[in-house]
């Protein structure tokens, strides 16, 4: 590994990502807000709690939705980071391999708040990365308490598909359109990665880990 | 456009925190997306839920961050927070202790709903409204269950701007 993580997660967290004239933060191809975990948190649960008591079949559902959240954001938010000018100032230059291109962009997400990820494990079939203080399992235990329903977190668990989907079934490093069209190539069939949160934090463990396999 | 918030990041955690909560950067795709499937998921329940969230969250922080002010210049911190964060820009300035109309010339989640899905049919500014709540109850020292914002007009439904009417159950 050739990417210094520290260096790209603290160019990215000096980055002026803060509200224009317009009050919006256009940034990476995308409007970005400094959202409140809080808030998520508390409408993913809300539904899924309404899920659960509706049954398993809509427990499925809502699981299933969240998790495809999870897709769209790393599509389109991973994805327009590792187009965008700032890649190319800040991590292009330290990237060697393709591999590498999962460091960069593992750095670039703990800028974001989202808590403090590690690659533990990378092929080009497999990735499993941990993550700790996820902002997820912190909502839920502080909410809910310990977490009857397994793993909680459902974005990131979408996220950590996505990343396999952009660098090893498709082909972001070939600077392709973040269009629907490429959206469905990636995700929309049983070709892709699929991931699974195997522990979290919100249901007893220490930290939160995902594996993301080819389905 | 900065309101002089002091932001407490926590790299080595990964972690931002404002007024005593975490912050989290995320784009219209999700923000869309994830309203979208509790709308579809929770059906009439989802507006509530959606619009009491943004008050349960932004009202301690409003509390939190407003070193004395209150009346109109809590509101006027409020709209710089509101763009600070990249949801918009917003007007409160018309609100009285018994109300009146907020309004919103750009709103986020009404530029990425018609960005990302087309139209609606009913106003999509749910956070907006709740986020509008919170700081009215908290600048005229109301309960925010008592705060009710409707939103009158709204840019995802073909308006040129989102409206929202604030009253107050007393």
């Amino acid at each position: 590994m050739s990417v210094d993580g520290r260096a790209v997660t603290e160019a990215v967290a000096g980055l002026p990502l803060a509200g224009n004239e317009e009050g919006l933060i256009p940034a990476f191809g995308l409007y970005l807000t400094r959202h409140y975990a809080p808030y998520y948190n508390a409408v993913s649960y809300a539904y899924l709690h309404h899920a659960r008591d509706e049954g398993d079949a809509s427990l499925a559902k809502a699981r299933a939705a969240l998790v495809e959240a999870g897709h769209i954001c790393a599509f389109n938010t991973f994805g327009g980071i590792m187009l965008s000018q700032e890649w190319e100032a800040v991590v292009a230059p330290m990237i060697e391999e393709r591999a590498d291109w999962m460091y960069g962009i593992v750095a670039v997400v703990n800028a974001l708040g989202w808590g403090r990820w590690s690659v533990e494990d990378l092929s080009q079939d497999e990735m499993r990365i941990a993550v700790a203080d996820s902002y997820e399992s912190t909502g839920y235990l502080a909410e809910h308490g310990e977490s009857e329903l397994g793993g909680v977190c459902f974005l990131a668990t979408g996220g950590v598909a996505g990343l396999m989907n952009l660098l090893y079934h498709g082909d972001i490093t070939n600077r392709p359109a973040l269009n629907p069209t490429y959206y469905a190539e990636l995700f929309g069939n049983d070709a892709g990665f699929a991931a699974e949160e195997i522990v979290c934090r919100a249901a007893g463990a220490d930290r939160c880990e995902f594996v993301a396999r080819r389905q | 456009m900065s309101g002089g918030f002091n932001y407490l990041t926590e790299l080595e955690k990964g972690t931002t925190h404002l007024g005593g909560q975490s912050l989290v950067f995320h784009c219209h795709f999700y923000n869309c997306q994830l309203q979208e499937a509790i709308e579809d998921g929770m059906g009439s329940a989802a507006p509530g839920v959606l619009t009491k969230a943004a008050v349960d969250t932004v009202s301690p922080q409003l509390r939190a961050i407003a070193d004395g002010a209150t009346g109109a210049d809590l509101l006027q911190r409020a709209e710089q927070l509101f763009a600070e964060l990249g949801f918009g820009a917003l007007s409160l300035g018309a609100l009285g202790p018994d109300g009146g109309e907020a309004v919103s010339p750009h709103s986020h989640y009404a530029m990425g709903w018609l960005a990302t899905r087309g139209p609606r049919e009913t106003p999509a500014c749910f956070f907006p409204a709740g986020f509008i709540a919170g700081a009215f109850a908290v600048a005229h020292s109301v309960d925010p269950a008592a705060v009710v914002v409707t939103e009158s007009r709204c840019f995802a439904m073909g308006a040129d701007d989102c409206a929202f009417t604030v009253a107050v159950n007393r």
